[in-house]
């Protein structure tokens, strides 16, 4: 369990999101809201279960809005998957679902054409 | 810090350990600490918790770092507590006629300065599953055949796990297929929570901490509930039925992007829409704050025995 939740901010999406080589899982989340807090785990547990295949990052709704427009995001938690410029929104909210949502979703995203 | 991260309860240090507790000892006597889920530490219009008070803090990293307690399992102390604390008269306050909420200061005594609690939480798990498994279990009778067996797979490879052997991933990913397979979704009402309980714990046990936690109190919370249809006439256990039928389609409605339900998962359950009614709810209060009163011996025994298993595990570990 050593892989880490990077944060994101406005600042370093450049380099952390749109640049990464990796697909990326962002978690738009704010400290206030309990949703969020109680799936931060998930997350964590996440980041080790794609050690090396996925970047899991989180990002601060509110400090960074312009990043939250950008992926439409009207509600947290948010999760999104995203490579290059496709970005699929994610509904499950325990790790084992959503390591099938996000197994099935980077299929997608990685081969789109299979 | 993961629960699995090797710490040191209060630094290893009885000072520290006497400092943060001598924080929570007068305020959790005066009932003006409140248990709750999450770590409340002067957050607007919430009371402070437990937890939040120990560590005077909202966040869960800074948490283990002052206390050298998983966070995982102050929340999971939390979680055993306010169902009780919530159902206890201020009269019956602590020390007095409710010994379940001495176990607020019980569990912090019994933490050894220096002790590593990482497991504490994994090893309650392991009870708890244990436990649902077996056939005298409170809510057997709706566990089913298929999830039945997913317990007894994750049972099975956890022990393998605690004897020292690497369990390969794709033996976890067959687990976890048949629990999907088996869809928590379409479990007996009663054994929804069960399901979702088993579904979410596929997976070694020296990860799921902090999972667990949040899933167990559901979980609890339903069994609790289950003990009041003991005391209820048929038609209220029926009543009771169809609130949990209604809970649970708001519960895996389909959501738009704002995370807002998408139409009304209540439109063909007419039964669930009356039970779930303000009209209804009104109605029955008093008889179910009876049904509660009346079930609470029964409530406090099971959490009396969670409460037992979780300090015995503290004080070994």
């Amino acid at each position: 369990m050593s892989a880490e939740v990077i944060s994101v901010s406005d600042n370093t999406y450049t380099v952390e999101i749109a640049q990464s080589e990796q697909p990326v899982l962002i978690d738009f989340w704010a400290p206030w809201c309990g949703p969020c807090m109680a799936l931060l785990p998930t997350i964590e547990a996440l980041a080790a279960v794609y050690d090396g295949e996925i970047k899991v990052v989180k990002v601060n709704a509110d400090e960074c809005p312009q990043l939250a427009d950008k992926f439409g995001v009207q509600g947290i938690p948010h999760l999104v998957l995203v490579k290059d410029d496709k970005a699929i929104t994610l509904r499950e909210r325990t790790r084992t679902r959503l390591v099938s949502e996000i197994d099935g979703a980077l299929a997608r995203i990685m081969h789109p054409g299979a | 810090m993961s629960g699995a991260d090797r710490m040191q309860a209060f630094g290893g240090d009885p000072a520290v350990k006497a400092r943060l507790l001598e924080r929570v000892r007068a305020p959790w006597a005066a009932r003006t600490l409140v248990p709750d889920a999450s770590l409340n530490w002067r957050r607007d219009g919430t009371p402070d918790s437990l937890s939040g008070t120990l560590g005077e803090t909202q966040d869960r990293a800074v948490f283990t770092e002052r206390t050298g307690i998983p966070v995982d399992l102050a929340l999971l102390c939390e979680t055993l507590l306010a169902p009780v604390f919530k159902t206890v008269a201020p009269e019956d306050s602590v020390g007095g006629t409710a010994p379940v909420l001495s176990f607020g200061i019980e569990w912090l005594e019994a933490i050894q300065p220096g002790a590593d609690l990482g497991m504490v939480v994994p090893r309650f798990a392991l009870h708890c599953l244990e436990m649902l498994l077996q056939p005298d279990f409170a809510l057997a009778p709706y566990i089913s055949a298929e999830f039945r067996a997913v317990g007894c797979q994750i049972a099975a490879l956890w022990d393998r796990e605690l004897a020292g052997e690497t369990i390969a991933p794709a033996e976890w990913r067959r687990v976890r297929k048949a629990a999907l397979a088996a869809n928590a979704n379409e479990a007996p009402v009663w054994g929804y929570r069960v399901a979702t309980l088993l579904e979410v714990v596929a997976w070694p046990l020296r990860s799921i901490a902090g999972e667990f936690v949040a899933v167990f109190a559901a979980f609890l919370f339903n069994w609790l509930m289950f003990l009041e249809t003991a005391h209820m006439t048929e038609q209220e256990c029926r009543d009771r039925e169809h609130m949990l039928i209604g809970w649970r389609a708001l519960a895996i409605a389909p959501r738009d992007e704002a995370g807002n339900i998408d139409g009304d998962p209540l439109e063909r359950l007419p039964e669930a829409q009356r039970v779930m009614s303000m009209e209804h709810i009104t109605s029955t209060m008093e008889r179910m704050m009876a049904v509660r009163e009346a079930a609470r011996p029964a409530k406090e025994r099971v959490v009396l025995g969670l409460t037992d298993t979780l300090l015995g595990l503290i004080q070994q570990a």
